[in-house]
């Protein structure tokens, strides 16, 4: 295995789109728990709602507005389902509804009996729902290389994905800087410090909360439809752990800082990658087989959550007096 | 000019999928390759793509043939040997029925009784997408005589052998094949299965709700605890050839001791730390993942079976059970009991409850809080061991991600009983564990865990401290 390769493919993870999904949704999680203190364990379950919204629609023959309105729609409508019941509640009831009603959608999403719209547990195919947003790209046809890496300019894996996924995050950044220093960003700061303090003043705590959480979910909707557009939409791959990698992410990245969810999702990846790759490169499969080098990465990965969490909890860029675990 | 650009998109697409069904595991889901057609693999993860034909080649004294040909037809084929240990597998993509045979000759001069079986796949259906083929078993055929006989027999023998997580796999599969038995029957039989799952549930959410209350730590690494003790009771009766009731022991004792070690070396720094529940939540969800893959790292994907004989099921008025069954529920009363009893009536359980209550104030009248909570950790991982045992029994197998598939259900127990205490954790299991299998008797099977996380959702909305919980201004 030549070094070569194993660089190229770890550093491609930089400009994955996955990496770009899960930064946008750890964006949104970083609204909920970075800037509000919410316990949201179902980041998922937004991120599958949107890949779904979107998906269905779009094989419904949708235009991708009314597509991205539903996704973001339906976002919406779990933000308050869930925000209903249990913003009033301690931190631990929100942290396991959201982890009960991301799974609840994930079940019924793969069941059988939705196999006419969701597809079932197959999922939908990247033919029934990417023509359209393909057709969108004003790149021409073929591949293209830039600097060590060549892709497919508009199908599948594209560039143009790339391209939209990280003009996305690019502008999630810039919005969420603005609101950490609005005044509507003070007030959800001050939830996460003190609830009571804010309730004194004047300010609906629960409002606020749900606009907090609907925010976030929209990023997470947004990243679902990024995560699901360069392969298809499998409500498996959308389970819990997708959930527990982005507060990974979150955390390693530092929560509450504007930059955080990107640095944690590029770390992340392109050492996860490296690390893979390195042991598939080196190690000969008669030792560890393919399926246990995967499983070794995510051993790493929980171990590196565990680390983060008791030896850096305010994670790379944050700050150690402001994050917010007292929730 | 649209219709011929989407025709050519389209052509494309057909080589972009097989790209991209390479792409997806690789991305970072611990799939294995999910090829076009069924092809022998070393071991078989069934995922949303594929399904397994899988099993291990045993002559009549239980050891393993290895370099005999398995060949699978029907849907798909392909054609494998078995490995040093006897172990062969395929990964199949289409839904529908297979055909295993092995080599006449092999079958005969290892005493089998027959050299061919059939199974079907149902991706979708987590009790139907994994087929464990057992040739030293009765229900293969051989291909000589009828192969009518076959197709049910190991029809049945499937969904109690194939079963990772689904819970009331035997029942369902009797239940959905029986379309024309009444619908009493049915309604007692998921009763019973409900109830007995219900049980099981609780012996597990016991321990959890025991940590909650003493240390206000929801611990994610719970599931992983059950699956640990399953996977111990399957070394000590399929590795080191041990007797069920040993291999048993042998796990709880294990799971005492893991729960020494991470109260020792993980939770008890964190609280001299004075680190939040919150973060030690996150630290637990680590730890889960940490444990999660090490099993998939040293046990594979399979599922593993405890016992491996299968029980011959006996009718009691309108329910069918086996033994394994009844003596799983007995055992786990009489565990639930002993707990209960041990909280309420012995100086240490008051201790125990004290600290629940209010550890500040239970330190100050000089209770050991450290030593409190080291005994329910140990205790609740021995607890959650045991349920793991019991569990694989019950289900005929467990599998490297049983306690993950359980642990939300072990939440919604705790808290619709209500967090911290310790009859909720068993009322509330029952509860979930009715709901979940009578649930399908209405809704599809593969929706009833979702039944059951939705009842949570909705009693907290009415009663948001749970059954049991104290009522306490939060906000």
């Amino acid at each position: 295995m030549d070094f070569l390769t194993i660089i190229t493919n770890s550093l491609g993870e930089l400009i994955a789109p996955t990496t770009a999904a899960y930064a946008l949704a750890a964006i949104g999680l970083n609204i909920h728990f970075g800037m509000t203190g919410l316990f949201n364990m179902g980041q998922a379950g937004f991120m599958l709602l949107g890949a779904y919204g979107f998906a269905v629609t779009q094989s419904m023959g949708w235009s991708i507005l009314g597509s991205l309105c539903m996704a973001l729609f339906l976002s919406f409508l779990f933000a308050l389902l869930l925000g209903i019941p249990t913003l009033k509640l301690g931190p631990d009831y929100l942290s396991m509804v959201t982890l009960a009603a991301a799974e609840i959608v994930r079940i019924i999403g793969r069941s059988t009996a939705m196999t006419k719209i969701t597809g079932g547990s197959g999922g939908i195919s990247p033919q029934d729902f990417t023509s359209k947003f393909e057709a969108l790209s004003p790149l021409p046809d073929g591949q293209s290389t830039f600097l060590l890496w060549t892709y497919s300019n508009n199908t599948a894996n594209s560039w143009w994905i790339r391209i939209v996924a990280w003009v996305l995050v690019g502008v999630a950044l810039f919005l969420t800087w603005r609101w950490f220093n609005s005044p509507w960003g003070r007030v959800l700061k001050g939830i996460r410090e003190d609830e009571n303090a804010v309730r004194s003043l004047g300010k609906s705590v629960t409002r606020f909360k749900i606009q907090s959480l609907f925010l976030g979910g929209a990023f997470g909707a947004l990243a679902g439809i990024i995560f699901v557009l360069p392969r298809s939409v499998q409500p498996d791959s959308l389970g819990r752990q997708v959930t527990f990698y982005t507060w990974t992410i979150l955390l390693m990245g530092g929560a509450a800082t504007v930059f955080g969810p990107l640095i944690g999702s590029c770390v992340l990846w392109v050492a996860l990658t490296l690390i893979k790759e390195f042991m598939r490169g080196t190690i000969p499969t008669t030792v560890i087989s393919s399926d246990q080098v995967e499983a070794l990465g995510w051993v790493i990965m929980g171990v590196a959550l565990m680390c983060i969490v008791i030896f850096r909890p305010q994670g790379i860029l944050g700050d150690r007096k402001e994050l917010a675990f007292n929730a | 000019m649209a219709d011929a650009l989407s025709t050519a998109r389209r052509h494309r697409f057909l080589i972009l999928t097989c790209m991209l069904a390479m792409l997806v595991p690789m991305a970072f889901l611990a799939f294995p390759s999910s090829a076009q057609a069924a092809e022998a693999v070393t071991t078989c993860n069934p995922t949303a793509t594929n399904g397994c034909v899988n099993g291990i080649l045993q002559d009549a004294s239980k050891q393993p043939v290895a370099g005999a040909t398995v060949t699978l037809s029907g849907k798909e084929s392909a054609t494998t040997t078995t490995d040093s240990t006897g172990k062969w597998a395929f990964s199949v993509t289409a839904d529908g029925s297979y055909t295993v045979t092995i080599d006449k000759s092999v079958a005969s001069s290892h005493g089998l009784p027959g050299n061919t079986a059939t199974v079907s796949i149902d991706k979708s259906d987590f009790s139907k997408q994994r087929a464990v083929v057992r040739f030293d078993k009765a229900n293969v055929a051989d291909s000589s005589s009828s192969g009518k006989a076959s197709g049910s027999a190991s029809s049945s023998s499937k969904a109690k052998l194939g079963s990772s997580s689904s819970t009331t796999d035997s029942s369902s599969a009797s239940s959905s094949s029986g379309s024309s038995s009444n619908f009493g029957q049915r309604f007692w039989q998921q009763l019973y299965s409900g109830l007995i799952f219900g049980l099981m549930l609780a012996l597990m959410s016991v321990g959890m709700n025991l940590v909650y209350g003493t240390t206000g730590l929801s611990s994610f690494s719970h599931g992983e605890q059950v699956t640990l003790g399953g996977l111990m009771a399957y070394v000590g009766t399929q590795m080191l050839h041990w007797p069920l009731i040993v291999s048993g022991i042998f796990a709880i004792a294990i799971g005492a001791l893991t729960g020494l070690i991470q109260n020792e070396v993980i939770w008890a720094p964190l609280r001299r730390k004075h680190v939040g529940p919150l973060q030690q939540m996150i630290v637990t969800i680590g730890l889960s993942m940490v444990l999660q893959y090490l099993f998939q790292f040293f046990f594979g994907g399979s599922t593993k079976g405890i016992v491996t004989s299968v029980e011959r099921g006996f009718q009691i008025g309108p329910i069918t059970t086996d033994r394994a069954t009844l003596i799983s529920a007995a055992i786990a009363i009489v565990v639930i009991a002993t707990v209960t009893y041990f909280l309420y009536h012995t100086r240490f359980g008051r201790a125990t409850r004290a600290v629940s209550d209010n550890a500040a104030l239970a330190a100050a009248s000089g209770i050991n809080v450290e030593h409190v909570v080291r005994i329910v950790w140990i205790l609740s991982c021995a607890l959650a061991a045991l349920s793991g045992v019991l569990m694989g029994i019950y289900l005929n197998g467990i599998a490297w991600n049983t306690g993950a598939v359980l642990l939300l259900l072990m939440f919604s127990a705790v808290t619709l009983g209500g967090l911290g205490t310790a009859p909720g954790a068993l009322v509330g299991a029952l509860i979930i564990g009715v709901v979940a299998d009578m649930s399908s008797l209405i809704i599809p099977n593969d929706m009833r865990y979702a039944s059951a996380l939705a009842i949570l959702i909705i009693v907290l909305l009415f009663r948001p401290q749970g059954i049991f919980g104290k009522a306490q201004r939060v906000g």
